[in-house]
């Protein structure tokens, strides 16, 4: 990006990324001209006209955007947005701005669905999205944790677990943090699951994402798979908080987030 | 907490020949060992959990695996301005092979040891797997008025030279006779080698056995001076062990599937503190089958792992069957292997198809980035 940024000489270069038509008005749009230099911008219309989305990336050469940010200080009302105030000003004034075409895997993950979606992304083949590429790991704080047991009444497939885990119940298409103890007979399918939290024997969490430290007591039953709902608009990811319990036999419905325990065999 | 009052020293070449397989290449202590440890993060976490700020670590010979391990001492909090790690290699005296005891190791760092200000010293060996609560030791030492303690355990004698088998007086802690390294079977009460003491005792103990020209620990120090002082020992309960063979290290490896010995070792009040590598989460993929195994951090598992103890970034390929094994770092298995009682050393492959076994109390060795 630094490279294609020299090359055109720009002032101020932006990540760019062709979304699907469908999903343009999520995000701020861009024109280009066939140098790849920016015309205009739209941000999030209703009809969109474009689908080169911003990636909220941006390079500036230091000069402009120290010159920019200076006159915008200095002008009366402004609201010293970047992307309402700074941008647009350098764009009338006819500064060098270019669209950077990016074509790997990105996401805005800013919604429940798609924070989901993107950790389960993380198990799709055809995802280009290698976690193991030794030339561009990806660094993290590193729990202090043994290396994660996996009992022999365990069915793990299709899943990503990180260190510390106990597993011995049933893991399906579900991602484990740190430190996760799922129990036996306990079933984890299209979920998320972070750092501490623990899943009773018998509890069944499905299509959800389940915070740190949160408890699922035994039998308890969180989130439903979309072909089990006689409505599909009530079917959502459920979303249970950090170091809520779910008692006993309790019953967490699609698409509800719980952000307080939940009593043994109470629903929510 | 005995905190500042007590300086660590760690035997990183303990016992290097028992384990010659391994340890080819490197130290006792940087001997992999549970998926994601070397020996030494034993001993070295063993002691910063008691909150000792100062280890000196005593190497003697291939300690280049060693130093890339624990570098600066960052990961166990002891890269500091004041205190902290202390490499201690061997000097260059040209006087030929070091072949001698501790004693003469000890000797060779007496400077190092009568220039730190710490009071009492804990001595560790690395060929012990154990998680041992130093304060505990040291309430311990002081209760019973002892001049020196030394940590024992119950069990099979290991098949080790100067192994220490004690008896304790009747109804007493103290040691009243100490046989090294007996030949029997039965299970006794052995040193595992951890010993504390006050640091001018060391000293002082050090000067005399080298006046003499004596250079064993245990027979010339220890065993030497069983009556003339106090010395007690304490007897851990909790899971602890030693490792003098190949086939001892695969046990304690295949121990860790027990969840008793995994609490014993990695309570999180006392942690085992390890190198980072910012490895992924371990994927599991689509038919995978994994059994009762430890799997470690950045592994990509297709095929069946039963058994088996898995270090960091191991690839076992669709349609693999590992049983009873331990694959090191970056073993890669190929497609249709099967493997059965295998210790895999760093970066090893096994091509398509290949069919492996050893027994239980013979594991088939595959050294460091051989290729089958």
């Amino acid at each position: 990006m630094l490279a294609y940024h020299k090359e055109k000489n720009a002032a101020c270069t932006i990540a760019m990324l062709e979304v699907p038509w469908e999903e343009a008005s999520r995000f701020g749009l861009m024109f280009t001209n066939e140098d790849g230099a920016i015309t205009a911008f739209e941000e999030k219309p209703k009809n969109p006209k474009s689908n080169k989305a911003s990636m909220g990336v941006y390079m500036f050469t230091w000069d402009k955007l120290r010159q920019y940010l200076l006159e915008d200080e200095a002008k009366e009302g402004s609201s010293n947005d970047f992307g309402k105030d700074v941008i647009p000003a350098m764009h009338s004034a006819g500064e060098r701005m270019y669209a950077y075409a990016f074509d790997g895997y990105w996401k805005d993950v800013g919604t429940i669905d798609s924070l989901w979606e993107a950790n389960l992304d993380l198990l799709n083949p055809k995802v280009n999205l290698d976690l193991s590429d030794t030339s561009w790991k990806i660094y993290g704080k590193n729990p202090i944790a043994p290396p994660q047991y996996v009992s022999g009444s365990a069915k793990i497939q299709n899943s990503l677990a990180a260190g510390g885990c106990t597993i011995e119940g049933d893991i399906d298409y579900s991602v484990l943090f740190s430190n996760v103890t799922v129990e036996k007979n306990a079933a984890v399918r299209y979920s998320i699951v972070m750092p501490g939290a623990v899943i009773k024997s018998g509890a069944t969490v499905q299509y959800s994402i389940v915070a740190e430290n949160a408890v699922i007591e035994s039998g308890a039953t969180v989130g439903k798979r979309p072909e089990d709902m006689k409505e599909l608009s009530d079917w959502g990811v459920s979303v249970i908080g950090a170091n809520v319990t779910i008692g006993k036999n309790a019953k967490v419905k699609p698409k509800s987030m719980i952000d307080t325990d939940l009593k043994g065999g109470e629903e929510a | 907490m005995i905190a500042k009052n007590v300086l660590g020293i760690v035997f990183s070449n303990s016992y290097d020949a028992s384990l010659n397989e391994l340890t080819a290449m490197r130290t006792m202590g940087s001997v992999p060992f549970g998926g994601r440890y070397r020996l030494i993060d034993f001993a070295l976490s063993n002691l910063v959990n008691c909150g000792v700020s100062r280890v000196g670590v005593i190497t003697k010979s291939n300690f280049h695996s060693l130093m890339d391990h624990i570098g600066t001492g960052k990961p166990w909090d002891l890269a500091r301005k004041r205190e902290g790690l202390y490499l201690l290699p061997p000097f260059n005296t040209n006087d030929g092979e070091h072949t001698g005891g501790k004693a003469e190791e000890l000797a060779r760092i007496l400077g190092f040891i009568s220039r730190c200000d710490e009071e009492y010293v804990i001595l560790t060996d690395c060929n012990n797997v154990c998680s041992i609560d130093f304060n505990d030791v040291f309430g311990f030492h002081e209760e019973n008025g002892a001049d020196i303690t030394i940590v024992c355990k119950n069990g099979k004698i290991p098949n080790l030279d100067d192994t220490m088998v004690i008896k304790t007086e009747e109804g007493s802690n103290r040691i009243a006779s100490i046989a090294i390294s007996p030949n029997s079977d039965k299970k006794a009460d052995y040193s595992v080698n951890i010993t504390l003491m006050r640091k001018s005792l060391l000293e002082r103990l050090i000067r005399e056995a080298v006046s003499f020209s004596k250079t064993n620990f245990e027979k010339d120090i220890i065993q030497k001076n069983v009556k003339k002082l106090n010395i007690c020992a304490y007897k851990t309960a909790r899971s602890c062990f030693t490792i003098d063979s190949l086939e001892s290290y695969f046990a304690a490896n295949m121990e860790l599937l027990k969840s008793s010995a995994r609490s014993d070792l990695f309570s999180p009040e006392h942690p085992v503190y390890t190198k980072v590598r910012d490895d992924m989460p371990v994927i599991y993929g689509l038919g995978c089958e994994v059994k009762n195994s430890l799997i470690a951090d950045g592994c990509i598992i297709e095929g069946t792992v039963e058994n088996c103890i898995l270090f960091r970034g191991v690839r076992v390929d669709k349609d693999a069957v590992i049983k009873n094994s331990i694959l090191m770092q970056g073993t890669y298995i190929s497609e249709g292997v099967s493997l059965n009682c295998v210790i895999a050393d760093k970066s090893a492959v096994v091509t398509p198809k290949k069919v492996l076994s050893g027994a239980e109390n013979y594991p088939m060795f595959i050294g460091k980035g051989i290729v089958i």
